[in-house]
C-alpha cells in the first residue's frame, strides 16, 4: 500500500517544494528542477485519476506530458474567465492547487480500486516466467549487456549535449562586423501610439510628441572593443535680420566624450525643440574629422 | 495482457504483409549503438553549422557536406534499423522514433543556439513575453493578430516560465521540444492500433518524416506543434475510447480526447480544423466499414471538436475568417487557373538549385507509386478495418497537395505547412505498401540487396523532405548576414536595433521595414511593422504619391539598410508582401531620400541602418501636386 501510493506523496512534495521555491526566487539550481516538477506533476496526477488503468511506461509517460500541457490552457483559461490576472503568483498557485486536487482524486480513485489479490499477482508472475521465448521476439540482455547498452546511450547523451554546448560557443565567437551606433528620440511622458486597427483610427495619439523639451542622445559601442567617443550637438538657429534677410547662426552648443566598453551604453537627457534644427554628430576620437553616424531633429 | 498499444499490436500474428525483409547490415545493431551514431551524427552536422559561421555560410562546400554527412548518419543506421528483418519489440522501435526525433531537434537548436532565430518563434516570443508582463490572456500581438485569440502556447511557457524562472527563450524550447516529442509518440502509437503492427507503425512514421515542415515549422516554438501534440493525443485518446473493453475505460478515454479537443481549440485554427476533420474521416471510414461503435464515438468526438471550433471563432475568434480568406482564394484562384490552362500563373517568389527540384518531383513520383500499392493493399486485405479505409479516404487529399504545390502561389511555402496532415494517411498507405513490396516473393530472392535498395530510397525521401522544407538551400547553414532573408538576416545588430526601438520608441509603432529585420521588430521590439510597404523604397525622390501612400497607411518609423542597395535578396523579395522577384538591387537614393525630408527626423543611425521618424516630430510634408 505504502509503495503503491508512493508516487503520489512525491508528487505533493516536489509541487509543493516547487511552489514555495518559485516564491521564494530561489537560485536557478533549487529552482529549475522543483520548477520542472510542479510543471509535471499536475498532468501525472490527473492522468493517473482519469486513466486509472494500468498503462506501460512509454505510455503513461506520454499521457502525463500530454496532461502536463494541457492543464495549463484549460486553467488559464479559467482564471482568465474569473478575471484572475495571470501573473506568476497565479501559476504557481494554480499548478500547486493542480497537484494538490490531483493527489485528492488519485487517492480516492485507488481508495475505490478493488485490491489486488496477491496469489493472483504471484501467480501472473510465475506464469510469465514460464512462458516460452518468442520465435521472433530478441532475447533478453544480460546485466553486462545492459550495463554496456546504459553506457552507449550515456556516451550519446553527453555528445548531444556536448554539440549544443559546442554550438552556443561557436555561435557566441562568430565574428560580425563592428558599429557604433546613435540615436535622438523625444522624450514625451505618457505618450503612446496606435494601438490595434490604426488604419481606421483617427489622429496620431503621439502628436504631443512635436512639443517636447527633451529627447534622450544614446551611443551604443558594438566594435567589439573599447572606443573612445566625442558627441557634437550642433544646432543651427535661423533667426531674421531684416525683412528680407534671414540670419543663420550654427555653433556646436555641448561637446560629450567618453568612453564605452564593447556593448556598452551611454546616455544623456538633452534640451530639445522642433523649432529649429538640431543634429547630434558621433565621433570616434582621436579623428574628430570623420562624422561616423549622426542623427537630427528633422529641421 | 497490458493495457499498452503496442501488446494489443503484438496480440495478432503478423501476417505475410507485415514481416520483415531479409536480412542487412543492420539487423543486429542494437537501439544503443544507432543512438551513438546518431548523436555522432548531430554532432558532424554542427560542425557544418560551424563552417558556415566562419564565413562562408550555405555556400561553404566542406559546410553543406559535412551537415548532410551528418544527416544520414542520423537516417541511414535508423532507417535500416526500422526496416531490417531482425524484429524489435516495441520499446526498440519507440525507441529509434524517440531517437530521431531528438537528433532532429538537436539539429534544429543548434542551427540558433543563442536565441530565436526562425521568424515564427519571434511572434510567440512577443506573445508570451505580452502575457507574463501584463496578466492578460489576449494580449495584443502586432506580428501575429490571429495568434492573439489562440493563446495555448504562451499560457504553457508562461507557466514553465513562472514554476521554474527560465527565460522565454529556455521555456520555448522546452516547450517546443517536448510538445514535438509527445506528438511524433502518439502518432506512433495511433499508427500502431491502426495497422496493428508496432513494425510497420515505425516505418510509417519513419516515412511520415518525409514531410517537409515535420523538422522545422512543427518542431518550432509556434502555436502548430503544441496544438499537434494534442493532435496526436486526441487520436490516441479517441482510438483507445473505441478498442477498450470496460465501459468505464471508454469513458475515461473519451473524456481525455474532448479535454485534447479543448485544447486544440485553444492552442491552433488550422490543427484544430484538421482534427475535426480526421475525426470526421475515421467515423466515415468506420460507417463504410460497419463499425457502428466507432463511428458514433468519432461521430460524437467529430461533432464536438466541429462545435468548438464554431463556437471559438464565433465568440472569440472572428478575425479568422478575414485571416483565412485571402489564402483560401488564391489557392482557388491557383487551383482553378491550373485546370483550366495545365499551369499556374502563380509568381514564382523563389527558386530553388534543379537537384532539389528534381528530388522533390522524383519523391512525389515515389509516394504517388507508394499511396497507389497501399490502397490496393489496403482494399484487398484491410477492407473491414475502418482506421485503415479512414486514411485510404484521406490519401485523396494527396491530389490536392500536389496542385497546391505546384500550382499555386507560395505553393511550396503552402504544400509544405500541410503535408504535415497529408502525410498522417499517406505515410500509413506507403509503410503498408512498402512492406508488401520488399515481402513479395521475387523481391525477397534478392535478400539483403533489397533491404539496402529500400533503406536507401525511405532515406533519399527523407532527404528530399529535409532539402525542400526550412531552412531552404541559401541558408542550409548559418552564416554571415544575408540581405532580407529571414533568418540570415538575424544578427546581434538587427536584436539590438529591436531592443532599442521598444526603449527608446515604445511599443507599438507603424514601421515600415525589410525582411530581414521585419521579425525582430515585431519580437524583440514589440513594434507593429507593415507589409506591402516597398512603394517606400521604390521612388529616389519623396514625390506626392509616397508621401500620400505612407499618410494613408499612418506610417511613422521608415527603417532603411544601406545593404540593399548591394545585393539581391535570396528569399526573392525585399519586403515583407511582396510577391514579384526582385530583379535588381535598391538604387542608394531611395534610400537616402529620407535625409532630404524637412520634417523627417534621423533618429537612430548606425552607419548601416537608419530609422527615420516621419510623423512623430511635427508632420508629414506632401509635396504639392505638380
Amino acid at each position: 500500500m505504502y509503495r503503491r501510493n508512493l508516487d503520489i506523496a512525491v508528487a505533493a512534495v516536489v509541487a509543493i517544494l516547487g511552489g514555495l521555491a518559485a516564491a521564494a526566487h530561489l537560485p536557478g539550481a533549487v529552482t529549475i528542477p522543483l520548477g520542472a516538477g510542479l510543471f509535471f506533476a499536475p498532468g501525472y496526477l490527473w492522468s493517473e485519476a482519469i486513466i486509472s488503468q494500468r498503462l506501460p511506461g512509454i505510455e503513461r509517460t506520454m499521457t502525463s506530458v500530454g496532461m502536463a500541457l494541457i492543464l495549463p490552457i484549460l486553467g488559464g483559461f479559467l482564471f482568465f474567465a474569473l478575471h484572475i490576472p495571470l501573473l506568476k503568483s497565479a501559476w504557481v498557485g494554480m499548478l500547486v492547487v493542480l497537484t494538490l486536487l490531483g493527489v485528492v482524486a488519485v487517492a480516492v480513485q485507488r481508495l475505490r480500486e478493488p485490491p489486488a489479490d496477491p496469489r493472483r499477482q504471484q501467480q501472473q508472475r510465475v506464469e510469465q516466467r514460464r512462458q516460452p521465448q518468442r520465435r521472433n521476439q530478441p532475447a533478453p540482455a544480460s546485466s553486462g549487456m545492459k550495463a554496456v547498452h546504459a553506457g552507449l546511450f550515456g556516451l550519446a547523451a553527453l555528445i548531444g549535449i556536448g554539440s549544443v554546448v559546442f554550438s552556443v560557443k561557436n555561435a557566441d565567437a562568430q565574428k560580425f562586423p563592428g558599429y557604433s551606433d546613435i540615436s535622438m528620440t523625444q522624450i514625451v511622458p505618457g505618450a503612446q501610439s496606435f494601438v490595434g486597427a490604426s488604419q481606421n483610427s483617427a489622429g496620431n495619439p503621439q502628436a504631443s510628441a512635436a512639443t517636447a523639451t527633451q529627447a534622450h542622445l544614446r551611443v551604443d559601442n558594438h566594435e567589439s572593443a573599447a572606443e573612445q567617443y566625442e558627441v557634437q550637438l550642433v544646432e543651427t538657429v535661423t533667426a531674421t535680420a531684416t525683412a528680407k534677410k534671414k540670419a543663420t547662426t550654427t555653433k556646436t552648443t555641448k561637446t560629450y566624450k567618453f568612453t564605452l566598453a564593447d556593448n556598452q551604453t551611454w546616455q544623456v537627457t538633452i534640451p530639445f525643440t522642433l523649432k529649429h534644427k538640431m543634429v547630434a554628430n558621433l565621433y570616434i576620437l582621436p579623428d574628430t574629422t570623420k562624422v561616423v553616424v549622426s542623427a537630427n531633429n528633422g529641421q | 495482457m497490458d493495457g499498452s498499444l503496442g501488446s494489443r499490436a503484438a496480440v495478432r500474428r503478423p501476417s505475410r504483409a507485415e514481416q520483415a525483409p531479409q536480412a542487412s547490415v543492420f539487423s543486429r545493431v542494437p537501439v544503443s549503438v544507432i543512438a551513438l551514431i546518431a548523436a555522432v551524427g548531430v554532432f558532424v552536422s554542427c560542425m557544418g553549422y560551424a563552417d558556415g559561421r566562419a564565413g562562408a555560410g550555405a555556400s561553404s562546400g566542406p559546410g553543406v557536406a559535412l551537415y548532410w554527412l551528418g544527416q544520414v548518419l542520423i537516417l541511414v543506421p535508423i532507417a535500416g534499423r526500422l526496416i531490417s528483418r531482425r524484429p524489435m519489440s516495441n520499446g526498440s522501435t519507440i525507441g529509434l522514433i524517440v531517437i530521431l526525433t531528438v537528433a532532429e531537434y538537436l539539429l534544429k537548436v543548434n542551427y540558433t543556439p543563442t536565441g530565436f532565430g526562425f521568424n515564427d518563434e519571434f511572434l510567440h516570443w512577443r506573445g508570451t513575453t505580452n502575457m507574463l508582463e501584463s496578466g492578460k490572456l489576449f494580449e495584443l500581438n502586432y506580428g501575429l493578430p490571429i495568434g492573439t485569440h489562440y493563446p495555448g502556447i504562451e499560457e504553457v511557457t508562461s507557466a514553465l516560465i513562472s514554476a521554474t524562472g527560465l527565460s522565454v527563450y529556455e521555456a520555448g524550447l522546452v516547450v517546443a521540444g517536448v510538445a514535438h516529442l509527445a506528438y511524433v509518440c502518439f502518432l506512433y502509437l495511433a499508427f500502431c492500433v491502426a495497422i496493428r503492427s508496432h513494425r510497420i507503425a515505425g516505418i510509417a512514421v519513419l516515412i511520415y518524416y518525409s514531410a517537409p515542415a515535420l523538422t522545422s515549422f512543427n518542431s518550432m516554438f509556434v502555436y502548430e506543434t503544441l496544438a499537434l501534440a494534442f493532435f496526436g493525443f486526441c487520436i490516441v485518446a479517441g482510438l483507445r475510447s473505441a478498442i477498450e473493453k470496460s465501459p468505464s475505460d471508454r469513458r475515461r478515454w473519451f473524456i481525455v480526447a474532448v479535454l485534447c479537443i479543448l485544447a486544440t481549440t485553444i492552442t491552433h485554427h488550422v490543427t484544430s480544423y484538421m482534427l475535426t476533420a480526421f475525426l470526421i474521416l475515421v467515423a466515415i471510414g468506420s460507417r463504410l466499414t460497419g463499425s457502428r461503435n466507432t463511428a458514433m464515438r468519432f461521430g460524437i468526438l467529430g461533432a464536438i471538436s466541429a462545435g468548438s471550433v464554431g463556437a471559438w471563432i464565433a465568440f472569440i475568434a472572428p478575425d479568422t475568417i478575414s485571416y483565412f480568406s485571402p489564402t483560401v482564394l488564391g489557392l482557388v484562384q491557383g487551383l482553378n487557373q491550373l485546370t483550366k490552362s495545365g499551369s499556374s500563373d502563380a509568381p514564382q517568389t523563389s527558386t530553388s538549385p534543379f537537384l532539389n527540384l528534381a528530388a522533390g518531383i522524383l519523391g512525389l513520383l515515389v509516394v504517388t507509386v507508394l499511396i497507389l500499392v497501399g490502397c490496393w493493399q489496403a482494399w484487398k486485405r484491410h477492407r473491414r478495418h475502418p482506421w485503415i479505409i479512414g486514411m485510404m479516404i484521406g490519401c485523396l487529399s494527396w491530389l490536392g497537395y500536389i496542385g497546391v504545390r505546384v500550382g499555386t502561389p507560395n505553393g511550396q511555402e503552402i504544400a509544405g505547412r500541410a503535408a504535415t496532415f497529408v502525410y498522417i494517411p499517406v505515410s500509413v498507405l506507403a509503410a503498408i505498401a512498402l512492406t508488401r513490396l520488399v515481402n513479395s516473393g521475387p523481391v525477397r530472392q534478392w535478400g539483403a540487396a533489397v533491404t539496402a535498395v529500400v533503406v536507401a530510397a525511405v532515406v533519399s525521401l527523407l532527404l528530399d523532405g529535409l532539402a525542400n522544407g526550412w531552412p531552404p538551400f541559401w541558408e542550409r547553414l548559418p552564416g554571415p548576414h544575408l540581405v532580407a532573408s529571414f533568418e540570415a538576416s538575424v544578427d546581434p545588430q538587427e536584436i539590438a536595433i529591436g531592443d532599442w526601438s521598444l526603449q527608446e520608441l515604445g511599443p507599438g509603432n507603424r514601421m515600415s521595414a525589410d525582411n530581414g529585420i521585419y521579425p525582430v521588430f515585431f519580437g524583440y521590439g514589440g513594434q507593429n511593422p507593415l507589409q506591402n510597404i516597398s512603394q517606400l523604397y521604390s521612388t529616389p525622390t519623396w514625390s506626392r504619391a509616397v508621401a500620400t501612400y505612407a499618410n494613408d497607411n499612418q506610417v511613422e518609423y521608415v527603417e532603411t539598410d544601406t545593404r540593399l542597395t548591394k545585393s539581391l535578396p535570396p528569399a526573392g523579395t525585399y519586403f515583407p508582401g511582396d510577391t514579384n522577384l526582385a530583379t535588381s538591387t535598391i538604387p542608394p537614393a531611395n534610400l537616402t531620400k529620407y535625409n532630404k525630408i524637412q520634417g523627417v527626423a534621423k533618429v537612430y543611425d548606425d552607419g548601416t541602418i537608419a530609422i527615420y521618424d516621419l510623423v512623430t516630430q511635427g508632420y508629414m510634408y506632401v509635396p504639392p501636386q505638380p
